[in-house]
Parts: structure tokens; sequence; C-alpha cells
């Protein structure tokens, strides 16, 4: 950091003083240091042995400042970065394989899964050091299990230069047509401060989930009026347009957290951070994120683990931290010298904007919740569906996915029927052995079978046929508290009971049946039907630039799906998107392509015929190219119409080839979750989410309830299985 | 006349589908030289393109060494995975043994099966082989998954190569491991080509089994760097875009080297 | 490499069944052949032919009875242990190799060093008049060229035994009859035991020291080209072989008389069979001779001219189900109308009786 920028910094830093600095940074106002250096690591390491592994999900600046203090203290770690996506399952199963870290960084609202597993260590607590409620964030039953490092929460972002009046009270403003205070409402993330300004919390005094209550109902229907009645908030907007509508100088006030806050200090000239306003004379309270230190409860060095934490929550860290990556340390020292030296001081009125913040609860039910209550705000928020029907959904919802296990079965009776079947299955073989016509000389020698197969086989055996088998035994089990329990059909009939949802509600198994059924025919009749068309218009003899266009047109193939699906997720941008640009310019009304079930599905299905078509062309090129000249000729000669010619002549010719790649385009189609996840991910509310989809929220969002999933695996198969043997069936019979 | 006017007619729709599916592309390349500013409207480019989301990319630690992961694993699975479906294919086509049928319909029923669940009873067979947080798990990992889809084209394929020539190379004193070599490999090029394309593609772009199997930064592929770009709150779209433009190039270069193959490789197997 | 020792062959109650087949398709094949013979195996499609060439060469493993070469039987042995060499009717060339490596293939299998692959490839070539063409891949090459490198790669190795499946099948006619003749001038030049499948006659006649017609798995007749043509064992050997072949239609002899339909053939033999035999009777085009006192009477069906002979077929009075040819010379054709009647004689000496079961009945007409 060179010293010009420092002075900037300081300079600006006295001209936006907050006039609303916690006081809770004051209270540690102690003796002050001028660098960061002048702060202590706690103690020092020695060099000994092998480092500690340290897991992260940070990036960019956040990871070269731990990088930073791993250096100033000298630290024995081994530091690990990885991609956010996933990354507490992935520290979950590995912590469970004895494979994990010794130490990781991430939020504690997860906090709740790695206790019940075991996971986590205890910590010291070092009284003082932190914002008490940074502090209490990793409290369970009386015990520390983590040090904060940073805080993360919504804030106030202010345009200054467009700010008329202050923002006081958001019920009090006058009726107006353009939002006041811009941000998405699309999670229960950004909602909660609305509800929590009703008192609402998600889990009672005891710790006891309560959510949805009656202060949840006020406030989402307070959330609804502020949207729809008074318009100060904006009715669907992602948080990119948010904070593109602020970065513009459409909006004076835009909620978001301090991670945009890099990104707009270099865009907004006037930039002021405050505490959320408040509604009806109550502050909005928003979720109070704290990354903190984690150790693990199976480190084998567990006593300089706990060390380390502590130097990583140390003073130094925080200065250095604070110093190099702006993040917000809720450490007293360093947050009063930051402010009294003026530096950063964007970053020290978020940390002081944060006051209102409630800590998100450490439960594991509360991943329940988040899927839920996000679709009971975006009814409400988009489709003005009364808070009291939505919450009333959510709330069945989240009892089902936490209903107690259910009950065990027994499995006396299974043993028999596995063991009935296993027996018929083996006399089965045998008698096929028996009854085969093949004498043994004629069947290939065993070795150079075997030599041949066996590799393939084995491993095909290994990694794929057992986690097939795997998946059906986990079909019949839940996981529970500990270990698995074996409950028989219960998840099955569970999944098909539909939670007792009608058949035409978005969440019900057989609505998703519906839509996946429609999607995979739709698509793969406009995959077989471009393809072969493309494929006809490229066969015409004569046709110049034939191998340019070939090649152009399977370029949506070459390129990896998940980056191409989310460019057509951008196409589709209700603002930004080149697709409502295209309707405007055609003089229609732009479309909100992720409000209703029928838009988005076309937004899926754009984007996977997209994806698709070029297979189906190519298979039917090669299927072209193999039928023979003179038969075309011949039909010519015999007068022949083109159209007589492709129904007569190509068609029955180009479909052999044809079938399997039909067969295979299904199955994909049918299992084409990458485009259902990174384009609509479900929305609205699930109408676009396809029976996979689903499995896989089931497996890795909220409870990972695998044997929920592994249920919807195993009906997924059997669907598929007898599409296959009814088509294979009516193609055998058309044949003879 | 009328001749000309459809004649006319084909390349005039021929081009508008061409721009149709080259448009969404135009948007990521778009995005990537651009100046890192959402833009509205249907052009794509930014009127002032500039490479700083490379920049980012390449500033990104670990870009490089990812890219070198990335290519080495699914090169390595798509080689392995090619060899194994090749010689099951070939077994499955050529040879008389019990249990064939069964065994080709099953490795078709295999790919109806939702990988949902999978990575459990994987995660739990690499952790006891040892091979958690290896390339060499992965490229495993890859292999396999291609496998089942590239042995029933490689199957479909050797049953179009005429008996003959095998025969003759039997006759000219091959044994079956020379005759698969010398003989049926080569000639089915194109069904390999086609195969190794899509097991390629396969580990090229893959993201969650990475995520879930690798710990160490330095074993990390493409995919993962790239979805950081992504994270919530902090994504970074432009250097995403950057970064798919660089994770397309192999792809693309693999595809016009064997796009030759390409048309016939696929359906040949079928056709005959 | 030494010089060739060609094999001799004895296949003894051989026998084949398609795996998951319920009727064999070879039936109990006695068969002896010397060394350095050459064998053209015949019969309809589906006989049974290319299976037998196949047994032989190892690709398939017999069921039952046994294949021995020079008196060793070779049943379970793989081709390359039995040094034999084969020639396809589709030829099998390598499309990915070009010629030189096509031809070298059988060598660079046996591991030979590649100077001595690079020199017997050159000998083979030269031989065949390959020479030229040694580095082009099969697709470039015409019909004959590819037929030669097809016989070039079964040469090379010097094999005891050749076995050729039509080879010349795929080849315009007069491209095969120079091929044909090429091949009768090698196998006179390098001795080497040849089996040869075929389905061409004149290949078979021209070619053969021994023919053996296959029926439905079994072996009609084996015997020289004269043997099959002159003395057919069997009906089905008559009707077999000739251009065109002998008509089998039904008779009766008794006192002298042969009676074929309403004719009466006066036909004094030595006839041992006993009395009033029905009998089925063969005849060749040079049977019948056009005779005002023939003693048959044909109504004219149809004639062939063929060049300086011409084929009239006839249907015999009372044998309206049958069509017999008659040899003419174009003179004589000239004065026949299709539709009339004509008189037929017959050369008693030509005519071939078989008994009721189809077996050659050895009369010698008085």
């Amino acid at each position: 950091m060179n010293a010009p920028l420092l002075l900037l910094w300081f300079a600006t830093g006295v001209l936006n003083s907050p006039l609303a600095a916690a006081e809770l940074l004051a209270q540690s106002g102690q003796e002050i240091t001028k660098k960061s250096e002048a702060f202590d690591c706690g103690q020092s390491f020695k060099a000994e042995g092998e480092p500690l592994v340290l897991w992260h999900a940070w990036r960019d600046q956040e990871a070269e400042a731990l990088a930073k203090v791993v250096a100033a203290c000298g630290l024995p770690l081994k530091v690990t970065s990885s991609p956010f996506e996933g990354f507490p399952e992935k520290v979950s199963t590995a912590l469970a394989h004895g494979r994990g870290p010794d130490l990781f960084i991430f939020a504690q609202d997860r906090m709740g899964q790695w206790l019940k597993a075991g996971d986590l260590a205890t910590q010291q607590a070092v009284p003082g050091r932190f914002l008490p409620v940074a502090q209490e964030a990793f409290l369970h039953e009386g015990q520390s299990y983590g040090l904060p490092l940073a805080s993360k929460s919504l804030v106030l972002f202010v345009n200054r230069a467009l700010e008329e009046q202050p923002l006081e009270d958001l019920a009090m403003v006058p009726p107006r047509d353009q939002p006041l205070l811009w941000t998405t409402l699309d999670s229960y993330y950004h909602a909660f401060p609305f509800l929590a300004a009703a008192g609402a919390a998600p889990f009672d005094e005891a710790g006891q989930l309560q959510f949805p209550s009656e202060s949840d109902r006020q406030g989402l229907e307070m959330l609804g009026r502020l949207v729809n009645e008074l318009k100060v908030l904006p009715r669907s907007l992602n948080a990119d347009q948010a904070k593109a509508a602020f970065i513009e100088g459409r909006a004076t006030y835009l909620m978001d957290g301090p991670w945009s806050l890099d990104g707009l200090r270099a865009r907004v000239q006037e930039l002021e951070i405050r505490p959320l306003p408040k509604v009806n004379g109550r502050p909005l309270r928003p979720f109070l994120g704290v990354d903190g230190v984690f150790v693990s409860a199976h480190s084998t060095r567990l006593e300089l683990a706990r060390s380390v934490a502590s130097a990583l929550a140390s003073d130094r860290s925080a200065a250095l931290r604070l110093e190099r990556a702006g993040q917000l340390v809720p450490n007293l020292k360093v947050g009063a010298w930051a402010k009294a030296q003026g530096l950063r001081p964007l970053a020290s009125q978020a940390m002081a904007a944060q006051v209102n913040g409630y800590p998100t609860p450490t439960q594991a039910e509360m991943l329940a919740i988040w899927g839920p209550a996000k679709d009971a705000v975006t009814a409400v928020v988009r489709q003005g569906t009364p808070a009291e029907d939505a919450l009333s959904l959510a709330k069945r919802r989240i009892q089902k996915m936490l209903d107690p296990l259910p009950p065990p079965a027994d499995l006396a009776p299974w043993f028999v029927v596995a063991g009935l079947l296993g027996v018929m299955g083996l006399i089965v073989v045998v008698r096929r052995y028996r009854a085969d016509r093949l004498t043994r000389r004629s069947r290939t020698p065993l070795p150079t079978l075997l030599g041949f197969a066996l590799p393939g086989g084995l491993v095909l055996i290994l990694l794929v046929g057992a986690p097939i088998l795997t998946g059906l035994g986990m079909s019949l089990f839940a996981r529970g508290e500990e270990s698995w329990r074996f409950v028989g059909f219960a998840n099955y009939l569970s999944i098909l009971a539909s939670d007792g949802l009608g058949p035409t509600h978005p969440l019900s198994f057989w609505f998703t049946l519906v839509v996946t059924v429609l999607w995979t025919l739709i698509n793969v009749a406009l995959h077989f039907g471009i393809g072969l068309g493309l494929a006809l218009l490229l066969f015409r003899p004569g046709l110049k630039f034939r191998t340019p266009l070939r090649l152009l047109l399977i370029l949506p193939w070459a390129i990896p799906n998940y980056i191409t699906a989310l460019a057509w997720k951008g196409l589709f941008d209700e603002q930004f998107g080149a697709v409502n640009a295209m309707l405007l310019t055609l003089g229609l009304d732009p479309v909100g392509w992720w409000d209703t079930g029928v838009a988005a599905f076309t937004a899926n299905l754009c984007t996977n015929v997209w994806l698709g078509f070029p297979f189906m062309m190519v298979t039917a090129l090669g299927a072209l190219s193999a039928i023979d000249g003179d038969q075309l000729e011949a039909a010519r000669m015999d007068g022949a119409g083109s159209w007589f010619r492709l129904r007569h002549v190509i068609l029955p010719q180009v479909m052999p080839a044809m079938v399997p790649a039909l067969l295979l385009g299904t199955i994909w189609t049918f299992n084409a979750f990458n485009v259902i996840y990174l384009v609509s991910g479900g929305a609205p509310a699930h109408a676009t989410d396809i029976l996979v989809s689903e499995a896989y929220r089931f497996a890795f969002e909220g409870q990972q309830r695998y044997g929920y999933a592994a249920a919807y695996s195993v009906l997924i198969f059997g669907i598929l299985v007898l599409f296959a043997w009814a088509s294979t069936g009516v193609k055998g019979r058309r044949e003879s | 006349m009328r001749r000309w006017l459809t004649q006319m007619g084909i390349y005039g729709f021929l081009v508008l589908v061409t721009i149709v599916t080259l448009y969404p592309l135009l948007w990521v390349v778009g995005l990537a030289i651009g100046d890192g500013q959402r833009r509205g409207g249907l052009n794509p480019f930014a009127s002032a393109p500039s490479l700083d989301g490379f920049q980012t990319l390449f500033r990104q630690s670990g870009f490089g060494q990812a890219l070198f992961n990335s290519l080495a694993i699914s090169l390595a699975a798509a080689c392995l995975g090619v060899l194994l479906a090749a010689t099951l294919g070939y077994a499955l086509s050529r040879f008389q043994f019990f249990g064939k049928d069964a065994g080709l319909k099953s490795i078709i029923v295999s790919q109806m099966f939702p990988g949902v669940v999978s990575s459990i009873p994987i995660y739990w067979l690499l952790h006891h082989l040892d091979l958690l947080d290896s390339r060499t798990g992965l490229v495993l990992v890859y292999a396999t998954t291609s496998v089942p889809f590239c042995a029933y084209a490689a199957k479909g394929w050797f049953d179009t190569l005429p008996s003959d020539l095998l025969d003759a190379a039997r006759m000219d004193g091959a044994g079956p491991w020379r005759t698969f070599w010398t003989v049926a490999l080569p000639l089915a090029a194109p069904a390999l080509a086609v195969t190794f394309l899509f097991a390629f593609m396969g580990a090229w772009s893959e993201f969650i089994l990475a995520q879930t199997f690798l710990f160490e930064e330095s074993n990390y592929t493409v995919p993962m760097v790239l979805q950081r770009f992504t994270d919530p709150h902090s994504a970074d779209w432009r250097a995403f875009a950057a970064g798919s433009l660089i994770v397309s190039a192999p792809v693309l270069a693999l595809f016009y080297t064997l796009q030759k193959h390409l048309v016939g490789g696929l359906s040949a197997g079928a056709v005959k | 490499m030494g010089a060739v020792k060609p094999v001799s062959l004895a296949l003894e109650g051989l026998g084949f069944t398609f795996p998951g087949a319920d009727e064999p398709v070879l039936r109990d094949i006695h068969l002896k052949m010397d060394a350095g013979g050459f064998l053209v195996l015949v019969g309809e499609s589906g006989c049974g032919k290319s299976t037998l060439l196949r047994l032989l060469a190892g690709l398939e493993k017999p069921t039952n009875g046994s294949i021995l070469f020079d008196g060793v039987e070779v049943n379970e042995l793989e081709p390359r242990e039995r040094d034999v060499a084969m020639v396809f009717q589709s030829y099998a060339l390598y499309p990915h190799m070009t010629v030189a490596e096509n031809l070298g293939f059988p060598l660079r299998v046996a591991k030979q060093s590649p100077e001595s692959v690079r020199s017997r490839v050159g000998e083979v070539a030269e031989a065949l008049g390959l020479s030229a063409l040694l580095q082009r891949k099969p697709g470039e090459l015409s019909g004959g060229q590819r037929q030669r490198v097809a016989m070039g790669r079964a040469m090379v190795r010097q094999p005891r035994l050749f076995l050729f499946d039509e080879p010349l099948s795929n080849l315009d006619a007069n491209l095969r009859a120079q091929m044909r003749a090429e091949l009768g001038q090698r196998h006179r030049e390098l001795g080497i035991t040849t089996v040869y499948v075929t389905h061409d006659q004149v290949e078979a006649m021209t070619l053969a020291d021994s023919i053996a017609l296959l029926r439905n798995g079994r072996l009609e007749q084996v015997g020289s080209p004269e043997d099959c043509f002159m003395r057919p064992e069997t009906d089905y050997v008559a009707s077999f072989f000739g251009q065109p072949p002998a008509a089998v239609v039904p008779g009766a002899w008794s006192d002298g008389i042969l009676q074929l339909g309403q004719g009466q053939v006066p036909f004094k033999a030595d006839w041992s069979q006993g009395q009033d035999s029905q009998l089925k009777v063969g005849l060749r085009p040079d049977a019948l001779v056009l005779d005002t006192e023939g003693s048959l009477e044909g109504h004219l069906d149809e004639v062939e001219y063929t060049g300086a002979e011409c084929r009239a077929y006839f249907r015999l009075r009372g044998l309206e189900d049958h069509r017999v040819c008659v040899s003419i010379d174009s003179n004589e054709a000239a004065k026949l109308n299709v539709g009339t009647t004509a008189r037929l004689g017959v050369l008693n000496d030509r005519i071939l009786l078989f008994g009721a079961d189809g077996k050659a009945l050895r009369v010698t007409p008085e």
C-alpha cells in the first residue's frame, strides 16, 4: 500500500466521516497504533513438522490478504482456496472420510451441520476482542466453535449526489412510480430484513424452529405492500440489475452487501454506506453472516490447530485483512484504529452499518427454510399471493423436510424377498447358460475374451454398476442424525404422494413428471426436426459453402454447455437481454422470462434446442451420406417429387441410423440437469424443474436427503427403462 | 428462374439459421472483450473493447496450472476411455460368449440411471483406493463416465467392418490382439475420433466431481477456476467469458481436426 | 526360405453345425486330395462350399470328423498354425495399408526382419506385375489389380495350402478369363495344393484336377472334370454341369424300348437292374439331333443364337413340363419356326440313365 494512496483515503475518510459510526467501535478505543504491524498475532510459531491444512472459499483480495496474514504471523499453514459452490459439502464429506483439513473458513450458518456430525472442536473465545454479536454467532450450548474473521450483511448504499432528503422510513415515503430503494427480492436472505423488522425470527429463544410465525406474516405482507402498493421497492430484479441501476445513477438507494463495495466505489462518486432504513419505525434487520475459522475435531494436532485459529483471528490478522482486502473485521480494537486512521473509510461505514444485523442462525434446520421461504417471498412479491397462503405452503414443505425419519422398516421380509429374488435370478442365469447354444468350442477363448472385456468391464462394474446398485439400496434408507435407517418403501411412497399436494401443484411429483415428459418430447422433436431439416439442406447437391456452414452450425455442440447455458440465461435477462431487445424492436412487449412457468419453460427449451440440434444434424448427415446415390437418381427418373423422395426413399434409410440417436437424445434430455439448473434454476417456484433437477435439490440443497434423492433417481431410471422397453417393443412389432 | 429463387431461399435460410446459432456465442465474445459494463440491446460488442477480462483471468492464481491439469486429465481420460471402450466394444461386436447380449443391454441401461447420488459411493471407492485428491482418480472417474456411450458407439462401428478383413488378418497369422491393433482399430478411426471427442468434452467441462474429489489447489481443473468468477455476490462475468473463450479453444480445435470423421463416425454404426 | 512342401489333404467324416443352428451345414464329408492337387468346390449357393473352405482354413472348427494335413489332424489348429493362405471373394485388402504393407503384412506378423520383408514383397510384386503400385492404397486400384494384390498376399508367405473363395467373381468377363489363365499358370509353376471355391463351371472345368460337387452339405460327387461331366454319379450332378446342363426327364425301360413321354426309343442294352423300371433320363444337348425320322416329337419353344451354334429348346410330347435343349448349327436353325413341332432322334450312347433314386445306372447300349 503506497503512501499517497493512504493519504487520499485518509482525506476522503474525513470527508465521509460517518455520522452514525457505531458507538460499539468507540467502546474499545484504547491505545491506537498507526500501522497494522503494530498489532500482534497473539503468539509465535516454530516451524516444525508438516504444516496444518486450511481450506477456504475466499478469493482475490480476501485470499491474498489471508496469505499475507499467514506470512506475517509465520503460521505453519498450507492454505487451499476452493470454489465457493459446493464448498461446505466438500468439507463435510472430506471430514467424514478423515481427509478433511485441520482448519477451514466459512460462514457460521452451516455450523449446525458440522456440529451434528461431530466435526468441530471447541475454541477459546477471547473476551473483549470481537464485536459481541459476531462472537455469539459461533456459540452453541455455551461453547464457542469458531472465531469470527469477517462479517457480511446487507447495508444501505447511498448515492449522495442524488439524495434529496435522508431516507428514514420506507413506509412513510409518498407513493411513487419508480422504486426508491433498489434491491433484488428473489431470496429469503433479501426479504429477511423486512420480516425481522416485524419482529420475526426463524428460531425462538430456545432455539426451536418457529418460522413461519405471525410476525413473518406481518413482515411479508408489509413487504408485499412496499412492492406492489407503495412501489418503493422493485418487483422483479436480480442483484446485478439493481446494482446496475445504482451505478448508472438511476437509483439513489441500493440494498446490497459489502461484497459489492469494490465495484461501487470505483463508479459512484459520492458513495456512502448506512444502516438499512426503517419500516413503520422499526429498523430493517439483515442476516449477519460471519465468516469464521473452524477447527476440525478430527485434526491430529488439535492444540496447534487451535492456536493457529486464534492467530488467524488475531488483531494483526484483522488489521491486515481490513487494510489489504477491506474486509469488515468484527474486531473492536482494529475497527476503532481504522476509523481513527481514516483507513478504508467505506469499510468502516459498512461495519458501523451492520449495527442491526441478526446473526444467521446456525441450526441445521436452517437449511430446510431457505428454499420454501424463498418461494413464499417470490410468490408474494411477484405473483401477489396472500402472505398467509404462501407461508402456509412453506410451512408444510419445511415440516415435510424436517419430518422425523420414517419409522424403521423390518428388514427380515426384505431379506427373504431379496434372497428369493437372488436365487430365482441365479436359476434363470444357470438355465440360460445351459440352454445357450454356443458350444464350448465356438466361444471365444476365455483369456482372449477377458483380455479385451475385463478392463472396461471391471471399471464399469466398479464405477458405474456399483454406484447404481448403491443408489438402489440407498433409496430404501433415510439418513438420520448419525446413521442410516432402513425405511423400506417410505421414500417412494412419500415422493409419489407428493406431500399431499394436488397433481397440479408445481411441487408435486406428478406435475414435475408431466413437465419432464413435455420437456423431453418437445426437445427431442425439435432436435430431430431441425437437425434432419438442416442436414437435408446441407446435403443438397451443388450446395456451395457446405463445409463452412456445417462447421459453424456444430459450434453449439463444441462449446462446453455450462458456458453457453449461462450465455443464454443472459440473453433472456428481462432488462439487458437481447431477446427482449429483439421483442422491443419488433414492437412487442418485453417478457419477464422467469416470472411465468410457460415463459421460463420456453427459455429453457430454446437453450436446450440450440444445444442439442447439432448432434442430430451430424448424425443425419452421416446417415444421408450413406444413402446410395443411384436410388435417388432412380426415384427421380421415376418422376418422384422431392416430398415423395424424402418420405419414401430418404427417410426409411435415414431412420435406422437416427433411432439410436433418438434414444440417446431422449435419455440425455430427460436428465438434462445442467440446462435447467443453469438457465431457469427451476423458476418460478419449481414450475420448470424436471425430475432430475428435483432429485439434485433433495440431495445437495438443504437437508442432503440422499435416500430421498436416490429414490427419485430410481423412479427416473424406471421411467426411462420402461420407455426404452416400450419403444423397442413398438419398433420390433413394426418390423415384424 | 424458379429454381434460382429456391436456391436463393435456401441460402437465405441457412444464413439466417447460422446467425441465430452464432448469436449467443457472440455475446460470450462480446462480454469477454467488453468494458465490463452490462449492456442492453442487440449489439453484443462494446464500443471500447478491452482485454482486462483476460488480464483478470491470468492474474487469477493457478489458472495456468489448472489449464495444464485440465488438458492432462481430459486427454488421459479420453485416451483411457476410448481404449477401454474400443476393447469392450470389440469384444461385444466380434466375440462369442455367454452374457454378451445382457452385457450390451446393461451398458445401455446404465445410461438411464441419473448420477445424482453416484458421487457418494465413488467417493468411498476413491478414498479406499487412495485416489482422492489425485488427478489419476479423476482420470479414472471421467474415463469411466464416457465408456458406456463410447463402447456402444464403437460396437456399432465394429459391427460394420467386413468380417472378411478380420478373417484375412487371422489367415495372415495375426492373433486377436494383433488383428485388433493393426486392422480393426485403424479402420475404426472415425468412430474412435467421435468417442474421443465425447470423452474429452465430458472431462473438460465437468465441475461437480472435480470440486468434490480434488482438495489441493495444484490439482484444480479449469472449470473449478472459472467457477470462482461466478461466485455469488462477486461474480466477474467478463473474466468468466474470457475464460470461456480459452476453455472453448481446445475443444474447437479438436472438433475441427476430427470433424471429417464426425459425420460418418456417429451414424455409420447403425446404418449398415 | 526353403522350398515349399505342398500338403496332402484328407477329410474324414467331416461335419459342421453353426452354433445355435439346428441343421448341420456340412455332413459326413469324406475326401482325399494329393499334394499339389487343385480341387474345385462347386455347388449351389448355400450348399456349404464356403463353409468347407473356412473349415480348411481354420476359421471355423469342425463339429464332427477330422481334417488331416499330411495325415496329421489339424482340427483344433488356428489358421496361423496350419500354414495356409486364403484369397477372399472380397479380396479383404486392408484399406488403410498400401499395397506394399498389405503384401508384407503376413511376414511382419511372422516377425520377419524388415529387409527380408521388403525383398520378399519385391519378389512377389515383380511376379504379379505390381511393382509400380506398391505405394498405392487398395482404394486406388482397379478390380484386377486388387485381385492380384490379394493373390500376392496369399503367395508371399509360401504356404502349404492355398484356399480361394470365388476369387474371380467380382471381375468382368474378359479379365476373368485372363486371370483364370494366370491362376492356372501360377499353380502349375508353384505346385501348391489348392482348394478353390467357385460357382463358375468354366473355372471349375478348366482349373481343376478334381471337382467336388456339394449339395445340401453333402458331397454329391468327387472326380475329374471329365468324370463329372461324362459320368455323373447322380442326376443332380448331370443337371449341374454343362452349358446348358442336362435336362433330366422321367422315363421307363422295358424290352429294349426306352419310354420318354409318348416317344419310344429303341434302346437295347444289357439290362440287369430288372424290367419295367422307372428311370430318370439325362439328356444333354448333344444327345438329341434333328431327325425327321426320329423317335421323339417335340414342340419348339425357343431358339437361342450363341454364335456358330444354336440352342433349340423343345418340349417333348408327353413331357411338356420339361424343356430339353438340342445343339444345332445356325443354318438348320434358320429353317425352324418357333411354335412348330419337329422330330428328334436320340443318340443312345450319349444319354445318361439314373435309377428312381437318382443313382447312375451303368448301362452300355448295345
